[in-house]
């Protein structure tokens, strides 16, 4: 049997019910707002260190709404379910031979840049900043071996990509691999640790094309504009370029 | 450490100066900070403005100076290694720009253009079948480019 409350006890509780309704909905929305993202947070090291020849004017990205470009990809037919099989047998085949050789990367070079096929162990012949980790993200992902993915970007968190144990950087290898690898994965995934990571990395290089005419050093001696700013300790498993 | 200067290469790998564009322009993208994208714009705009200088106008040599900034010199073009990507980013390039930067696809067109006059062979195989293979050219300006497929 229920209990008839007072009018006046019911239109406080109807009251009191949506003000803390709007008040919740409010702060949250003020929480979002005030949100900064990872990235943003980041200062870079290398803000320390003085630009030697500044551009004297920097190009904008072009504004404009984007062109409806063609497709590119085949429109394939509507799939039988016998070739189907194929395809799922085939992909699947892939996939375990990718499992196999990221097992190895795993037990013989975690964080290193690449396995030594012949001798086992690992090599640094990249940076040293687990080359073939970074570059691997995107398949991870795409092959749908996200528990790995999640433990691969907790091991990205941990490098740090304003110094390096090798000398001298590719900045080719490095843009290609390295930036390339944690914004593609990133573009797939939306982890905000990988975007900071690019953009921690997108501070080192690009103090690279700190050069007279702005274009910048292939091979680049990282350290000499470094102004004492960061320690260096050599690789003891390095292949310098 | 004596904070000296440094300078680019006398004689870099145009994969190397072209292979840049995505990666920093995706960057601009994401965190609107345009000094990316501004670094590798001033590199596409010097391989733009010299693409019908070389002696295989229309592309570039595999190594060109990125001190003098001559990017037209030079004899040796190719689809091989140190010289691909540069030609490969460019309609990537265009199409991560939403096509709102239209030298991109301009130039892609014109190496295109030259690489099937001059950088493929077509020879036969033993049952007739028309094969299609790509080599290096050398081109000196004077007597047409001479095509070298390492046969």
């Amino acid at each position: 049997m229920m209990v008839s409350l007072p009018r006046k006890f019911t239109k406080f509780a109807v009251v009191a019910t949506v003000f803390v309704f709007v008040f919740y909905n409010l702060l949250s929305r003020y929480r979002a707002a005030r949100y900064i993202p990872l990235w943003q947070q980041f200062n870079s090291t290398w803000n320390n260190v003085p630009e030697k020849y500044p551009p004297t004017s920097i190009q904008q990205l072009p504004t404009g709404r984007p062109h409806q470009l063609p497709r590119i990809q085949y429109s394939f037919p509507r799939e039988r379910a016998d070739l189907k099989d194929v395809r799922e047998k085939r992909l699947n085949a892939v996939r375990e031979s990718f499992a196999h050789a990221w097992g190895g990367y795993k037990k013989h070079a975690w964080l290193k840049d690449e396995v030594a096929p012949l001798k086992g162990g690992h090599r640094d012949a990249w940076g040293g900043w687990a080359a073939t980790l970074v570059d691997s993200l995107d398949t991870l992902w795409i092959m749908g071996f996200k528990d790995e993915f999640e433990q691969a970007v907790d091991a990205v968190a941990t490098i740090g990509f304003e110094s390096s144990t090798s000398r001298i950087l590719s900045v080719f290898e490095t843009t290609i691999r390295y930036l390339g690898g944690l914004l593609a994965a990133y573009d797939l995934s939306g982890n905000e640790i990988l975007l900071m990571k690019a953009v921690e990395l997108g501070g080192t290089l690009y103090k690279a094309f700190d050069t007279p005419n702005r274009m910048p050093v292939s091979f680049w001696d990282w350290r000499k504009c470094a102004l004492g700013v960061f320690t260096y300790t050599e690789s003891t498993s390095a292949n310098h370029m | 450490m004596d904070g000296g200067n440094q300078e680019p290469v006398a004689s870099a790998a145009i994969a190397d100066l072209g292979s840049l564009s995505l990666e920093f322009t995706r960057l601009s993208q994401l965190t609107g900070d345009a000094r990316y994208f501004d670094a590798i714009q001033r590199i596409t705009d010097l391989f733009a403005s010299q693409q019908n200088q070389t002696a295989l106008p229309g592309m570039w040599p595999v190594h060109v100076n990125a001190q003098t900034l001559d990017f037209h010199s030079g004899n040796g073009f190719s689809f091989g290694a140190m010289s691909d990507s540069l030609y490969e980013y460019l309609p990537k390039q265009y199409m991560l720009l939403g096509g709102l930067r239209p030298e991109y696809r301009q130039m892609y067109e014109l190496v295109m253009e030259v690489a099937r006059k001059h950088l493929f062979i077509r020879p036969m195989n033993l049952e007739n079948k028309e094969l299609f293979l790509p080599g290096n050219v050398r081109a000196t300006g004077s007597g047409g480019p001479v095509l070298d497929t390492n046969c």
